[in-house]
């Protein structure tokens, strides 16, 4: 009795029904498949106008998450070239050796305290130091802290959100001008506005910015670093526009210091810039 | 000029906070019948342009030039405002957040861009805001947030929408809201909203008597909660004390209604004429089509089809123009009927017999269609009978084209009988069709065919002539061959009895014979036989030659013989040669 239901047509309706039972089963799974989420990065760097390249930068992608961070050696000072490269890797070899990177804030405030600690002991005296820009993406947060005038930015849904402040003598100079203690004119023409405030190699370390709140990142974002060599020539609209292309992160930021190098600035800073794009 | 009939107030303020710049902005104008006020935040970092001033401006530049009411030139207004910003982005993208109020003093409308906000308060108390175009305000429509949370949201100044947006910018602009006096409205940036709450709105309406008392009031609860950072703010109070209202005759809707009726009635009455004359045309056209048709069938039971086919083509376009597909489709069958019937005869009469056929048949299946149709006005029957008829004609004349054509082929292999035969019957089928022109056709070749018979039998007699002539000439040419050998046979044996004289005789006999069987041969009569296969292979002619030479060579030596016995029998020695 089985065997002529399987020797008949029965078999090939049989088959069919499972065929599409099945490829509806794919359809949903594919359909409602978490997308995992993913990082690609990609950074570029010019020396500009400069005699040495005193911007430093690392990215390390580990268990715990991933790490950026950027530093700005100040060339006006000397060992500045040291002083970003203490500082990078100290942020490195913490986040690579820490056993937890919880609570984020203590762990962005220890590695400026001891970078700026190390940059001191290396300085021997002599007045040296960095800026540093840095952000830790894990489980889908964005955590970020920033000493100096290097910036940290976000890109999403064709939009620029700036995410730190700059440390620069300006800022005060404008708290004090909202107090009542200096005028507008003394304001603007104080030639030592873009001075840096907050600096890792300082005695005393001071303005350690970093995000109130984590925040959420989604499909498409793009976490940007980068030193004032970036975005004192390249404007916000420019970088918008590249960014806004269908293009990896390394090929990107690529095309910023193409750019850069394009303008050919007579007093062009060094330039370092590093793209994080959220993928899935 | 409604202005005059009305009492509004409006006070504001607009801050830097603990900013060095204010990028805010504020501005409002009222003109006789309409108004407008705006609040405006450049959410930008450009240092240089003040993106909220530049884009009230703008907005402003439009307006004045053409003040509206209506929502789509302010969303259009909008729309250039949006597009100066990006115009204007050089290094930095311009971005505005905007709340617009347009009023004609008795309704109001409010277009918002970001997260500026109106608050609209009536009777005193809390009416509602303007939503934002922000995440936040998604998450309070999707009640994931509440209210009273949505002020101080992380999300709050995440937008989804705002002046200068790089794609995908769709300012809101409201319906008319109806104003009433005593109305009032708050217009204001994030920077002041996110520190106040509707509570402290609302008293502050209760207390101030005048919109600066308000606005003072509110910047006062503002800055008593000692922020850090206070964000740039502006706050404008607007306070609708008398509206404007519009009388009876005033009243918009009315006056709309008593436009819209001006177009309507003529519109109206145009279509009303219209489908009157058209209604009388389709009568007109349905009794032209049932006349067309009558007569057509009239003429069709006359059997007079060319006329009846005038008659329904008339009828198919009167009823075409009526729309009426049954009618359509009755008409165009019988039409079709008798265009298939006087195709058929016109290529009948071109002796086109097999195309005819084919017209026949079709007015057969399209009458065989006509079933369907209750139709009485004429005969069907008779009518397919009359059709029949003409395809049993059509028929026979390609019948008789057949046995014409089956005659020619026998003719061609030469039975002339079977020719005759087919031709005989072909020609009695077109003699009862009255088909003459084959008729006369078949005649003529049954004619041919009979004298190609008689010729063919005229030709059997002459041959059989000529064989008994060859026959008989064989015969003779053999006889006299025998003779000839007969007189040979005697002359040698004359020869041997020394009877020479007998002997010469029967040689020239003899010759005598080669020479009539020669002669025979040479006759006018034999001429045709001379080369003839049977007649070189003959024996009895190859060595003719050969016998008469030897013949002659035999005579000679006889008259030798004869003349030396002659000698011999006279005693006289004959000479002799040595």
């Amino acid at each position: 009795m089985i065997d002529n239901y399987l020797q008949g047509p029965y078999i090939y309706v049989f088959i069919s029904i499972i065929t599409i039972c099945v490829l509806f089963y794919l359809r949903y799974y594919l359909k409602n498949a978490k997308k995992e989420q993913y990082i690609v990065i990609g950074n570029g760097q010019t020396v500009g106008k400069r005699d040495e390249q005193e911007d430093n930068f690392s990215t390390v992608e580990n268990e715990k998450g991933v790490l950026a961070v950027l530093a700005d050696g100040m060339g006006g000072y000397t060992n500045g070239r040291i002083s970003s490269s203490i500082a990078v890797n100290t942020f490195v070899e913490d986040f690579s050796s820490a056993y937890s990177i919880y609570p984020i804030e203590d762990f962005f405030r220890n590695a400026a305290r001891i970078s700026n600690r190390a940059i001191l002991d290396r300085s021997k005296g002599l007045r040296s130091g960095t800026t540093l820009v840095s952000v830790i993406i894990t489980e889908g947060m964005l955590y970020w802290a920033s000493i100096g005038d290097s910036a940290i930015a976000l890109f999403r849904n064709g939009e620029f959100i700036n995410l730190n402040k700059k440390h620069i003598f300006e800022s005060e100079l404008e708290q004090q001008y909202i107090s009542g203690k200096i005028s507008e004119a003394q304001m603007l023409n104080n030639p030592m506005k873009k001075r840096i405030t907050s600096y890792l190699g300082a005695e005393v370390l001071k303005d350690i910015e970093m995000c109130e709140k984590p925040i959420r990142l989604t499909a498409g974002d793009k976490v940007i670093l980068c030193s004032d060599g970036v975005y004192n020539s390249v404007t916000e609209l420019e970088m918008e526009n590249i960014l806004m292309e269908r293009i990896k992160p390394f090929d990107a930021a690529e095309e910023i210091i193409e750019m850069i190098r394009a303008k050919n600035f007579p007093k062009q800073d060094n330039a370092t810039i590093i793209i994080i794009e959220v993928c899935h | 000029m409604r202005k005059n009939s009305i009492e509004f107030k409006t006070g504001f303020t607009s801050e830097a906070g603990t900013y060095r710049t204010n990028k805010d902005f504020f501005a409002y104008v009222e003109l006789d019948d309409i108004a407008c006020y705006i609040a405006a935040d450049g959410i930008d970092s450009d240092e240089e342009v003040r993106s909220a001033e530049l884009a009230v401006n703008s907005f402003f530049e439009c307006f004045m030039e053409k003040p509206t009411m209506s929502r789509r030139k302010i969303k259009n207004y909008i729309m250039e405002v949006h597009k100066t910003l990006i115009g204007n982005s050089t290094s930095v993208r311009l971005k505005a957040s905007m709340i617009i109020l347009v009023t004609d003093y008795t309704n109001m409308i409010w277009a918002v861009a970001g997260n500026a906000r109106l608050y609209f308060f009536r009777n005193g108390g809390y009416s509602f805001r303007s939503k934002d175009q922000s995440v936040t305000q998604m998450m309070v429509d999707a009640g994931k947030v509440s209210e009273e949370e949505c002020n101080f949201h992380d999300e709050r100044n995440n937008l989804t929408s705002f002046m200068g947006q790089a794609k995908g910018f769709k300012p809101y602009i409201s319906k008319k809201v109806k104003l009433s006096d005593g109305d009032s409205a708050i217009l204001c940036t994030s920077g002041f909203w996110e520190n106040i709450d509707n509570l402290d709105l609302v008293d502050a309406l209760k207390e101030g008597k005048e919109p600066n008392e308000v606005i003072c009031e509110l910047e006062d609860i503002f800055l008593s909660r000692q922020n850090k950072v206070i964000n740039n703010y502006t706050l404008a109070a607007l306070f609708m004390n008398k509206v404007y209202k519009e009388g009876p005759k005033q009243d918009k809707r009315i006056k709309m209604a008593k436009k819209i009726g001006m177009i309507l009635v003529p519109i109206i009455i145009v279509a009303s004429i219209g489908l009157v004359v058209r209604s009388v045309h389709k009568k007109n056209l349905a009794n032209d089509a049932i006349a067309y048709e009558k007569d057509g069938d009239k003429k069709l039971k006359d059997k007079v089809y060319n006329d009846a086919m005038k008659a329904y083509e008339n009828a198919e376009d009167a009823v075409k123009n009526l729309k009426k597909q049954d009618d359509i489709d009755r008409v165009d069958k019988k039409y079709s009927i008798l265009q298939n019937i006087i195709e058929g005869d016109e290529l009948f009469a071109k002796q086109d017999f097999e195309n005819a056929k084919k017209s026949y048949n079709n007015a057969l299946s399209y009458l065989k269609f006509m079933v369907e149709y209750d139709e009485s006005s004429f005969d069907k029957e008779d009518l397919k009978l009359d059709i029949q008829s003409k395809l049993e004609d059509t028929k026979k004349c390609l019948q008789v084209l057949d046995l014409s054509a089956q005659g020619d082929k026998e003719a061609e292999n030469e039975n002339y009988k079977g020719a005759i035969g087919l031709y005989k019957s072909g020609k009695t089928l077109a003699s009862d069709i009255n088909y003459a022109d084959m008729e006369d056709k078949l005649s003529k070749k049954i004619d041919e065919a009979e004298g190609k018979l008689k010729d063919a039998a005229a030709a059997s007699d002459g041959k059989a002539k000529e064989d008994k002539q060859f026959k008989k000439l064989i015969e003779d040419i053999k006889s006299d061959r025998k003779d000839v050998d007969d007189f040979i046979k005697e002359g040698d044996k004359l020869a041997e009895a020394k009877a020479y004289e007998k002997a010469i005789i029967r040689y020239n006999s003899a010759i005598d014979g080669c020479k009539k069987i020669e002669d025979l041969l040479g006759s006018d009569d034999n001429k045709p036989f001379k080369d003839r296969k049977e007649i070189k292979e003959l024996k009895e002619l190859k060595d003719l030659k050969d016998v008469k030479t030897k013949l002659d060579d035999k005579i000679i030596d006889l008259e030798k013989l004869s003349e030396d016995e002659k000698n011999k029998e006279q005693g006289s020695p004959k000479p002799s040669g040595h």
